[in-house]
């Protein structure tokens, strides 16, 4: 409990009559990047979904910075310091990326009416400073050269970058990232990996990944949670998740995985 | 200050002044210059430019509104009964409008615009088509299907709006006023926010936007503007009914914007101008003249989604 | 009074306008489950129905049955022609494809005023002559619309249920991405779906002619029927069409036995704006809002 900015406590799930998350608990220490991992259908989405507010669980809690923030709204969630990304429609594709950045921090914009129907209390910026924070935000991601470019019109790789740097506009403390690596390729994965290491040393931000990139987790994350079919079966650092023998039978299997 | 976001931002280019400016001229002309037919249409333009500017910013936010002339009818009957029974000036009539029709507008609002797209559009129907049978069968206050008729001409400050000329000057500014405010709007960050909840909803709530009380805001700001639409018109006329804001003119109001450019802030002025002469003036071949609107509606949607203001927009920066 | 004849004719009343609310219904809710789309023209379908049976009986002479046959293979080609046509475009785009339907029924009703004027025009009855069941009478040819709607619906039964199209047709209705998933094809199906939707339309509208007159403004009532019955029941759920379509007629007909035409008219609106706001899938409805 000492540090721990991100609580999840005994969160289930259900569809129905199915269990999507069984009691899931774990807790994210200030500072740390953090995975999840599972096989396909193990529930990773769900909690994902629970977690950052955009649906309430069926039971249990979910606490940041010692604050209750079960069950969001999304905006809530934000307010109180917790950013997600997106795996699909990740960015505004009808305006240049700049603006893309510039939507993402509106809720913070002091005595703009966004904000106030926002609710959001903390990290407000005054009007002068947006074109700045913009600026810092497109720098702590890369993205300046484009700036003026329509989001629509990135390549790939770059539409995720941006919608990293859309959440980063928030000034969260963390950030949960769903499957941030889906559909990169070598290069991009590896320069992922070297932004997001560069964001938590620098930027002091805490990262949750959602990932099914095993490498990148492997590399990336300093401790693990394991899911399969909705139950945590492992938690550990990654030395200990690949030697884990429910995990290997349940889901890295072969040696192939081991050498990530 | 923003940033120079969008490559729609004004870019400052002289021409576009410059043709707003003629523009502007052309219109404060019209009562000196064009026939007693001509101010009228001026007339009759200014106000669908007024209330369809409504819808407009209904629309920028996500939403689009098959009901919106019962909100025209609340502003146009609450005005007129705050004057006829609660003995109050022009001014305050319409401040009453407005105020009913904002009231109505976030109750209903807050509880409709949790719905998306289609469903949000059958609901605001079923609304208008409530309200016009709720006008007809409350005969003892709104004259049921026979209206009110005979409604004085407006005043402000002792200056009577009694001739056309004279209150295509009140149209005309109130309608200039909403175009103007609209502009700013989405120059400042909730304007940027409202084409944030259109565009991506999830993204901007999960930006820490509120999605639903952003669209209520649109919503009941829209429906107000609508509502000042409706009481003057009712003035001009000199007389309202059940069938002066049904369905049909709910549904021409959404040709309007659809045709005129529905992202655009010169789409309801462009919808306006292009469709309000032309009922009057093809009195003869009503018919032809619809089949003409369902053409272009189909064609614009199909070929031109930005609207005819989508057309003038990539004529300003010589087609890029 | 006699409560019991009141009462008898009510429901004999509300089955018979039921029925007619059940085909636009099903028609309606096949479109929109098919593509998504709220078909704003489904009123002048229905309005084209009636005039081709008008023309067919007194033009052409035809029996009624070849009037309704003919009528219904005339729209559902025509259907599948326009939406080939017209609405191809806006298969996915769910509100952009009903503002063109608005556009598509501004254009039919115009034309229809400018080819057959304002004017209602009267069908002569389909058969002449009352018939006593028990202590009601009931003229015949109303019979006879209870009997077509009813065969109507038999085959329209038996072809979603045993046909493979229809089958095909259901499985895109109610699960619209399976379907999609499993490789339906779209080019028939789109034009099949809309085609047979809008084909019930114009049968419903045949079928009334001869009980209401004929006339370009006379889709506007059914088309506003079908929303409301379709709201109801839920959009895109076939049965619930068909349950609503009946409840709503039966309702009606009993309703008007103690209200005034108006207030019962308004208490179904909120109704439907309570069953939007409440449960927008209808009482059966499938899909998200």
């Amino acid at each position: 409990m000492s540090d721990a900015l991100l609580q999840v406590e005994k969160v289930s799930r259900w569809f129905g009559g199915l269990a999507a998350l069984r009691e899931l608990s774990f807790s994210v220490r200030e500072g740390e990047i953090f995975g999840l991992i599972g096989p396909n259908g193990a529930g990773k989405t769900t909690a994902f979904n629970v977690i950052s507010g955009t649906m309430p669980p069926s039971a249990g809690r979910v606490c940041f910075a010692g604050r209750d923030i079960t069950a969001g709204p999304p905006s809530r969630t934000v307010a109180a310091g917790l950013a997600r990304t997106f795996q699909s429609t990740s960015t505004y594709p009808s305006v240049s990326v700049a603006e893309n950045v510039y939507r993402g921090l509106l809720s913070r914009v002091s005595g703009s009416v966004a904000c106030r129907l926002g609710g959001r209390r903390d990290a407000l910026l005054p009007p002068q400073e947006v074109a700045g924070e913009v600026d810092a935000i497109l720098r702590m991601t890369e993205l300046q050269a484009w700036r003026n470019t329509c989001a629509g019109a990135l390549p790939y790789g770059l539409q995720k970058k941006l919608g990293i740097a859309v959440a980063l506009a928030a000034r969260p403390r963390m950030l949960l990232l769903d499957e941030p690596a889906a559909g990169l390729n070598h290069e991009e994965c590896r320069e992922l990996g070297v932004m997001l290491r560069r964001l938590r040393d620098e930027h002091g931000l805490t990262l949750l990944l959602v990932e099914h990139h095993m490498a990148l987790v492997m590399e990336l994350c300093q401790r693990i949670v394991v899911l399969v079919q909705g139950e945590k079966i492992a938690e550990g650092t990654p030395g200990e998740i690949r030697e884990d023998p429910a995990v290997i039978e349940a889901y890295l299997g072969a040696p192939k995985y081991a050498h990530a | 200050m923003t940033i120079s976001s969008t490559p729609l931002a004004t870019s400052g280019r002289p021409i576009r002044w410059l043709a707003g400016a003629l523009m502007l001229v052309a219109a404060l002309a019209v009562p000196w210059v064009g026939s007693p037919f001509i101010v009228h249409l001026a007339v009759l333009v200014a106000l669908n430019v007024l209330i369809v500017n409504g819808l407009m910013l209904i629309s920028r936010c996500g939403q689009l509104s098959l009901g919106h002339a019962a909100f025209a009818a609340i502003g146009a009957y609450a005005s007129v009964l705050a004057s006829s029974r609660l003995g109050l000036g022009f001014g305050a009539g319409v401040l009453v409008g407005a105020v009913v029709a904002g009231v109505v507008a976030c109750a209903l609002g807050w509880v409709i615009l949790r719905l998306r797209g289609v469903y949000f559009v059958l609901v605001t129907f079923a609304c208008g088509e409530l309200m016009r049978l709720a006008l007809l069968d409350g005969a003892d206050w709104s004259g049921g299907a026979n209206g009110i008729a005979g409604i004085p001409a407006a005043t402000l400050f002792g200056f009577a709006f009694d001739t056309r000329a004279r209150f295509y000057g009140l149209a005309l500014a109130v309608a200039l006023l909403s175009c103007l405010g609209i502009w700013t709007l989405f120059k400042r960050p909730l304007g940027h926010a409202i084409d944030a909840v259109r565009e991506n909803p999830a993204l901007a709530e999960s930006t820490g936007l509120s999605v639903h009380r952003l669209q209520v805001l649109a919503f009941v700001t829209g429906c107000i503007l609508a509502a000042v639409g409706g009481a003057l018109q009712v003035r001009y006329i000199g007389f309202v009914s059940p069938e002066s804001f049904n369905t049909a003119i709910s549904i021409g109001y959404v040709i309007m914007l659809v045709i005129g450019g529905r992202q655009s802030v010169w789409g309801p002025l462009a919808g306006a101008m292009v469709l309000t002469p032309l009922p009057e003036l093809f009195r003869g071949a009503v018919q032809t003249q619809h089949v003409f609107y369902g053409a272009a509606l189909i064609l614009i949607l199909r070929f031109l989604p930005d609207g005819l203001a989508g057309l003038g927009r990539l004529a300003w920066r010589g087609g890029r | 009074m006699d409560w019991t004849v009141l009462a008898a004719q009510a429901s004999i009343n509300g089955l018979i306008v039921g029925l007619l609310y059940l085909l636009m219904a099903v028609g309606f809710t096949l479109v929109f489950g098919v593509m998504r789309m709220v078909n704003f023209a489904h009123g002048e379908f229905y309005m084209l129905g009636a005039f081709s049976a008008y023309f067919m009986t007194t033009g052409l002479h035809l029996p009624f049955l070849a009037t309704v046959a003919g009528t219904f293979i005339g729209a559902v080609v025509a259907g599948a022609l326009l939406e080939w046509a017209v609405l191809k475009p806006f298969r996915s785009d769910e509100l952009n494809g009903m503002i063109a339907t608005i556009g598509l029924a501004m254009i039919m009703q115009n034309l229809a005023l400018m080819f057959f004027g304002p004017d209602p025009l009267s069908m002569p009855a389909v058969v002449r002559g009352a018939t006593r069941l028990g202590t009601v009478v009931i003229p015949t040819s109303r019979l006879y619309v209870v009997a077509f709607a009813l065969a109507v619906l038999a085959l329209l039964y038996v072809f979603l249920r045993w046909s493979r199209p229809g089958r095909a047709l259901r499985a895109v209705v109610e699960d619209f991405d399976i379907a999609a998933i499993q490789g339906i094809r779209s080019k028939i199906y789109y034009p099949l779906g809309f085609g047979i939707g809008v084909g019930l339309a114009a049968v419903a509208g045949a079928l009334m002619a001869p009980l209401f007159s004929v006339s370009p403004f006379v889709g506007a009532t059914p088309l506003l029927k079908a929303f409301i019955v379709v709201i109801l029941g839920g959009l895109g759920s076939i049965p619930g069409a068909a349950a609503a379509g009946l409840l709503l007629g039966l309702a009606e007909s009993y309703a008007s036995l103690f209200l005034s035409t108006s207030t019962a008219d308004m208490l179904i609106f909120v109704i439907v704006i309570a069953m939007l706001v409440v449960r927008p899938k209808g009482l059966f409805g499938k899909g998200e809002a």
